[in-house]
């Protein structure tokens, strides 16, 4: 059975924008996303108030199965414009992000060893 | 050693004919296998002591593919960059190459940590028996590539097993790969290519 991984979002909004972001990520980026086969498991809010002068950060985590789910959302992302989009019109609304991809401790063994 | 890797696209009656012609040029050649990504038809790769060896046979190689009426071909020449030979003088394994281009605004400024984050492949993918990782020279087809990543399997199920399924590969390098990640910087065009050459090609 393939192991659950997670694919991170670690998006710094820029400042006063978190919220819009966040709004945003959920109607133009997440439907796509289910589509694609990737499961929302959360979306956290650094530090848990909406800023104004400051920035917030959002931490959206995905679920795939395995590496074939994870090959399958990300050969299909890649060639749908509509991503290429989305992330262009966030661009005025993040200082800063980065995406990683990771498992629980408990199947970095089985992960690696394939 | 200079090399060049060709990847032809050609009507299915002409294929046994043109890689007959390009092995009596010296080369290897063989039909691409199902899978591919872009690869083209008939895979060739041909080695030389120098760059200038590899000018003087040119013009008969592209004289052979015009005679075959190749459609299309996506190449690369290059001085042999990084590599690695687990497995010298593996014959009859699975020879893949992939073309791709990097060439993405921030490219330029990533291309080193890239380059040497690509040759630990073959130290956590211990799949890819052979290896070279090289920068092209000059190349043509779809894009200008700007670099050659050849690999040697066992079998075919090294490369579709291991090699893409192991965590370095999807969780780390495909992010150069990868539109979605702030580290992109290879064109999403790529030929993905694989072929039994039938001979050693990388060691």
């Amino acid at each position: 059975m393939d192991q659950t991984i997670y694919i991170v979002d670690d998006i710094v909004a820029a400042p006063g924008k978190g919220r819009e972001l966040l709004e945003l990520y959920r109607s133009a980026y997440a439907p796509g996303a289910r589509a694609r086969g990737m499961v929302l498991d959360r979306e956290i809010v650094a530090p848990p108030m909406w800023l104004d002068e400051l920035s917030n950060r959002l931490l959206i985590t995905w679920t795939v199965q395995g590496a074939p789910g994870w090959w399958g959302q990300g050969v299909q992302s890649r060639y749908d414009p509509a991503v290429a989009e989305f992330w262009q019109q966030a661009d005025g609304l993040i200082a800063q992000r980065a995406r990683y991809f990771g498992a629980a401790e408990a199947d970095v063994e089985g992960i690696s060893h394939v | 050693m200079f090399d060049l890797v060709c990847l032809i696209d050609l009507s299915e009656p002409a294929r046994a004919g043109l890689a007959a012609s390009l092995k009596a040029l010296g080369g290897s050649a063989a039909p691409v296998m199902e899978g591919n990504f872009n690869g083209g038809d008939l895979a060739a790769r041909f080695s030389y002591t120098d760059e200038a060896t590899y000018r003087a046979a040119r013009p008969a190689i592209d004289a052979a593919l015009a005679e075959a009426g190749a459609t299309r071909c996506n190449w690369a020449c290059f001085e042999r960059g990084q590599g690695g030979a687990a497995a010298p003088g593996l014959a009859d394994g699975v020879w893949r190459g992939l073309l791709l281009c990097a060439d993405r605004p921030q490219a330029e400024a990533r291309l080193d940590q890239f380059e040497a984050e690509m040759v630990l492949m073959p130290k956590y993918i211990p799949a890819i028996r052979n290896w070279r990782f090289s920068r092209a020279l000059e190349s043509g087809g779809d894009l200008k590539w700007t670099h050659v990543w050849e690999q040697e399997y066992a079998d075919i199920g090294g490369l579709m097993g291991p090699y893409m399924l192991h965590p370095y590969h999807w969780a780390l390098i495909d992010r150069w790969f990868d539109p979605e990640c702030p580290d992109w910087i290879v064109n999403v065009t790529l030929c993905h290519s694989f072929a039994a050459l039938g001979e050693a090609a990388l060691s």
